[in-house]
Parts: C-alpha cells; structure tokens; sequence
C-alpha cells in the first residue's frame, strides 16, 4: 500500500507547537473547582439567599427543546423527509421492510422521548456514541435520533412525543403512500 | 484501576499521546493545516466540557480518534476542502524537514485525498499509523470485518489514484 519511505514521512508530521498552546490554554478557561472555601458573614449570608431564590430561579423560562431535520426546524408546516421511497432501510426476504427518519434535537434538560410505533435509537450527536434505546428514551445534550418504523403501505400517521419537566411536545410523522414521500410536522406544544 | 480524568496534568499527558496522530488524520480529510488545528482543538474542547473519563489509554485514544473523525466529516459537510495540501504548507509540520520527505508526505496526503471519506481513517490507522485490525476497529467502534472491508476498498481506491499519478 504505502512504502516504508512514504509511511516515514507521512509520520513525520507532527502536530504544530501552537495547538499544543491553544489546547492547553482551552484547559485554564475551565473553571475549577474551589476547595478552599472561606465562610465570612457576608459569603454566609450570600449562600442563604441563593437558596431561598432556588424556587424562584427554577420558575424562569427554560431553554426550549430545538429539533431539525437536516438543519432545517421542524414547526407546524410539514417538512418533507424524503419522497419516492427513498430511506427504506435494506431488509432481506424474511423482514418487514422499514423506514428511518433522522431527526436532530437539543435538550437542554433531561427529556423523555417516546413514539407511538416503531423503536428509537438515540446517539450523542458530538461523539456518535450510542445512549439509549427502544419505544422510550431518556436523553439530554446534543443528540440524533433514529425513528425506525415498519414500512406502511397506506397513508400512517406517527406520533413522536417529548417531556422535558412536564413541558410536553409532539411531533406527527406521516406516510403519503401515493407519492411515497415522508412528512414531519409539530403538532401539539404544551 | 486507574482513571484518566481531565485535570490539567491529564490534558498535556493526553495531547502529548494523541496530538500527532489527531492531527495527521484529520490532516488526511481536511487538507490544510490550519483547519486540522482547528479540528483537533474543538476535540480537546468536547473532551473537557464532557468530562469525560477513561479506564486506560486504549479507551482514551480510540474516543478521541472517534470524535476526531466526525468532527473533520462535520467540517467537510459544511465547507468545501481541496484535495492536496501545498508542499511547504507540510513542511511547516515537520522536525528537519526535507526537500524530499515534504515532498513525500504531500504526496501521501494527496493519495489519501482520493480515499473515500468513509475508508480514509481506517486506512490512515492501520497502514499509515500502523495499528492492527483489531485496535482499529476498537478505535474506530466498528467491528473487524468492517475494518477489512473499508482497507479493501481504501486499497482500490488507492491504487486507482496512483495509476493515474503515474500517467
């Protein structure tokens, strides 16, 4: 493949000196933590009020959920997937053909996920690693989930629900099946 | 059991680990130093706002090679790269370079350049960084027969490049 002279040289690259700089200036922007803690009336009296604002602090308004689809969000407008059947995952002879829609998300907070058909995948959208699985999900962070349903044959509504402390969205995925074409829309925003 | 976490001992121990070979291979998908820098930071930035720890350096290097890939396949989504990186451009990034060596290092990033995004880094770990089979499918979270098949089609891809170079 590559000869000992090209292996050589292409290992003879090395990462420049100012990345390794850059890299570790990244760490002293990192807040540590303060094991030291000085207790003075003042820092007492700072930390009692903290906790009695706790209440408070938790009834602002939180960052909300944003779920796209190839970058574009989802709203109340039907967002096309894909039309003349194109994602049909291959399946041989013996499985029921399925159908996979790729959706992005941000949870700020931890977030219940769950559909009414089929079964999820989810995956940290960062580092691909896998996190969950199945009709209900758990999941917080930047992820990508994987909506895997038996291929229809007839016009299918899908429902996709998500809870993050109570606040509740759904999402309605739909099957035309004269045009073959997938459509995403939000429907419900509680 | 020893745990690797990130403290600030741990981070220049990871980078003096890993930096080298994070940076060649994203070097081999981006094709141009700067953004190969910049792909191997927003690594290092992901691993610290993750706190992410490790039971060895095995499951430290193959995570960082994972992110590493599919932060340099994000980059290339959103931008378009060329498809060589200039000769003095590498030199930059080599200890006592020569004439001949950066050469010889941009020609190999070139052939890379024409390996299918999907192949490349199995390609780059296995023959160019010289992992087994075994650690590079660790690395790359993909089973040993995927590994093969991708330095198969890599090996086609490859050769294909250098029969036209040689025209």
């Amino acid at each position: 493949m590559f000869d000992s002279e090209q292996t050589d040289a292409f290992r003879s690259i090395s990462a420049p000196m100012e990345l390794k700089e850059k890299v570790l200036a990244l760490e002293q922007k990192k807040p540590h933590n303060n094991r030291r803690i000085i207790l003075s009336i003042s820092s007492a009296a700072a930390c009692l009020l903290l906790v009695a604002a706790i209440p408070l602090l938790s009834r602002l308004p939180q960052k909300n959920p944003a779920f796209t689809v190839n970058g574009t969000a989802i709203g109340s407008d039907a967002l096309l997937l894909n039309e003349n059947n194109s994602g049909i995952m291959a399946a041989s002879a013996r499985t029921v053909q399925k159908y996979m829609a790729e959706i992005s998300a941000e949870f700020p907070e931890n977030t219940v996920i769950t559909v009414s058909d089929g079964s999820l995948e989810l995956t940290d959208t960062d580092t691909n690693e896998f996190i969950s699985g199945g009709a209900e999900c758990t999941a917080k962070g930047n992820i990508t989930i994987r909506w895997i349903v038996d291929l229809p044959t007839e016009n299918t509504q899908y429902y996709l629900t998500t809870d993050t402390d109570g606040k509740k969205k759904t999402f309605e995925m739909y099957y035309e099946s004269a045009s073959g074409a997938w459509y995403i829309m939000q429907t419900t925003d509680k | 059991m020893s745990i690797i976490r990130n403290t600030k001992a741990d981070i220049a121990a990871i980078y003096e680990r890993n930096a080298d070979t994070l940076f060649r291979l994203a070097l081999s998908y981006l094709q141009c130093s700067a953004d190969a820098q910049d792909a191997v930071q927003d690594v290092f930035a992901l691993y610290l706002k993750k706190t992410k720890e490790f039971t060895d350096t095995s499951h430290e290097k193959a995570w960082f090679v994972r992110v590493t890939v599919n932060r340099c396949l994000d980059l290339l989504r959103r931008k378009k790269v060329r498809n060589y990186i200039p000769i003095d451009e590498i030199a930059e990034t080599i200890a006592q370079p020569t004439d001949e060596k950066a050469a010889l290092a941009a020609e190999v990033n070139e052939y890379l350049a024409k390996i299918p995004e999907k192949n490349r880094a199995a390609v780059v770990l296995h023959y160019l960084e010289g992992y087994s089979v075994e650690e590079t499918a660790e690395m790359l979270g993909i089973s040993e027969s995927a590994v093969k098949m991708r330095l198969s089609r890599g090996r086609e891809a490859l050769k294909s490049a250098m029969e036209k170079g040689k025209l």
